[in-house]
């Protein structure tokens, strides 16, 4: 037993001796890193992290270290009971649901007003008020099909048709923010009554209410189902990655909902002046264009996709972007719920 | 005493493959650990993650989701200092077959720990882990290629 307390504390001694002379050299690093919470897709080596990341290193003399964040409300989780000792400088992938959402789980740094851009006009009014997020992309969301697909689909009714039946690959509201934008735009778009008996016979046309986007998407893909909710940006893909025209976004007579994916400094920032540097420089022209193709995404500033395959994507008539309070959404999200257990699924 | 460690193999050499297991597992918890204290010394990392994890656990029991949030969480930082240390402990007694027996038991407890807290896709790793443990403690695994083996010469009793 003495032997065994004497190897405890000889460890716990030496840990802390360690732990107290390593400060020093992790300030140093801490200095001249900046850390950046982003999703798995950002920093992947076909998303746009990496080379956003050469980029910025070539221009500047900070660098930049990306952490992976699985899931925004976790991340933001962690964030706020490491308090002062989060090492968070940014936090990219904040969608408009998330700033009324998950966002006033930590307090966030005022952005400084020469961070700006000649921002597009479809998301500039959304921006005005925006004092602690930046926006560094956007784009409309939709239904997404195949050209030889043999059902007309102009609007939201349209779904409703027989031959779709089980053939749309849908997300699940609660855990995907592409599968809340399409609730709270059939919520918008619709009087309240007539968008549950909407959302009930939606029910049975759907093939599944899949998790994420991606899980939906790939249905899709493998032609488990015709439709699949999307962004209009979503056939490009397949243009420029896999030379493939045949996908189409759908233009409907209803204003499509935006998607726009904002970033935010924690309170809590070590390295502030650099993430503020490196916000700046997002909204550059070359940081933009590399977003916008490596993720798919419309750039926020203006001009910037021209002369591109981008140039092509029809926009369409949108919808402008909303923030909605927590109630609202949860009573939304509950009447689908209501609605998916009495279909029985 | 260093005679004494590679005498062991001659006397308990039936241990051997044991040993082999128990070296090899001070070796996954050193590297553990070196992994959390890299992020642990500047302050974030994969203790804290781990933490969120398991508040966003379903089945995590109510008295020890009221412990995370009450007490662990508001001082993470000193339960994660107490976790990597435990890490180390455990994977240098291992490597040194050294007090493997206490240690073992030890090692139960912190696996028990991530057992509750961690998603239920790792809950198997963690029960074989324990398994593990448990069968350290029982041969007493220090004995053959471990300082356990000089002690247990000398002293006897169930503590090597």
């Amino acid at each position: 037993m003495k032997h065994f307390i004497i190897f405890m504390v000889l460890i716990f001694s030496g840990l802390s001796f360690f732990y107290y002379h390593k400060e020093d050299k992790a300030q140093m690093i801490e200095d001249r890193t900046i850390r950046i919470y982003a999703s798995s897709s950002f920093i992947a080596k076909w998303g746009p992290g990496p080379a956003l990341k050469e980029l910025f290193e070539k221009q500047n003399i900070f660098k930049i270290e990306f952490l992976e964040s699985p899931d925004i409300a976790m991340t933001l989780q962690k964030i706020s009971f490491e308090n002062k000792n989060s090492t968070a400088d940014l936090v990219l992938g904040l969608d408009q649901f998330d700033l009324s959402r998950q966002a006033t789980k930590i307090e966030w740094q005022p952005i400084t007003q020469t961070i700006t851009a000649d921002y597009v006009p479809d998301i500039e009014r959304a921006l005005k008020n925006q004092t602690r997020f930046m926006a560094y992309d956007w784009a409309p969301m939709t239904f997404v099909g195949r050209q030889d697909m043999s059902v007309q689909v102009n609007q939201l009714e349209d779904l409703l048709k027989p031959e779709l039946k089980g053939r749309i690959a849908l997300q699940d509201p609660r855990t995907s923010s592409p599968g809340l934008q399409m609730l709270i735009w059939i919520f918008e778009t619709k009087p309240t009554e007539q968008a549950i008996v909407f959302l009930k016979a939606l029910m049975k046309q759907a093939h599944s209410f899949s998790s994420s986007w991606s899980g939906a998407y790939g249905l899709f893909k493998n032609r488990q189902a015709d439709l699949v909710f999307s962004y209009v940006t979503s056939p490009i893909y397949h243009v420029v990655e896999e030379k493939d025209s045949t996908f189409v976004s759908l233009e409907m007579k209803e204003a499509l909902p935006l998607q726009v994916e904002f970033a935010g400094i924690p309170a809590t920032c070590k390295n502030c002046q650099g993430a503020e540097q490196f916000l700046r420089f997002m909204l550059t022209r070359e940081a933009q264009k590399i977003i916008m193709a490596k993720n798919y995404m419309l750039p926020v500033v203006e001009r910037v996709k021209d002369a591109t395959e981008f140039d092509a994507i029809k926009v369409y008539r949108t919808v402008p972007v909303k923030f909605y309070d927590q109630d609202r959404i949860d009573k939304w999200i509950n009447q689908w719920t209501e609605i998916r257990k009495n279909e029985g699924l | 005493m260093f005679q004494a460690y590679f005498e062991s193999i001659k006397y308990v050499g039936h241990l051997l493959p044991i040993s082999f297991l128990r070296i090899f597992l001070g070796y996954f918890y050193i590297d553990l650990a070196l992994k959390d204290w890299k992020f642990y010394s500047i302050g974030s990392g994969g203790l804290a993650d781990l933490f969120v994890e398991a508040l966003n656990k379903p089945a995590l029991p109510s008295w020890y989701r009221l412990l995370l949030s009450e007490q662990i969480i508001p001082h993470w930082h000193t339960y994660a200092f107490i976790l990597i240390g435990l890490q180390f402990a455990v994977g240098i007694s291992y490597i040194l077959g050294y007090v493997v027996r206490p240690t073992s038991l030890l090692a139960v407890f912190v696996c028990l720990n991530y057992l509750s807290i961690s998603s239920v896709d790792r809950e198997i790793f963690f029960k074989l882990l324990i398994a593990c443990h448990i069968l350290l403690a029982w041969v007493g695994a220090g004995r053959c290629l471990g300082l356990d083996y000089y002690f247990f010469k000398r002293r006897r009793g169930l503590w090597w």
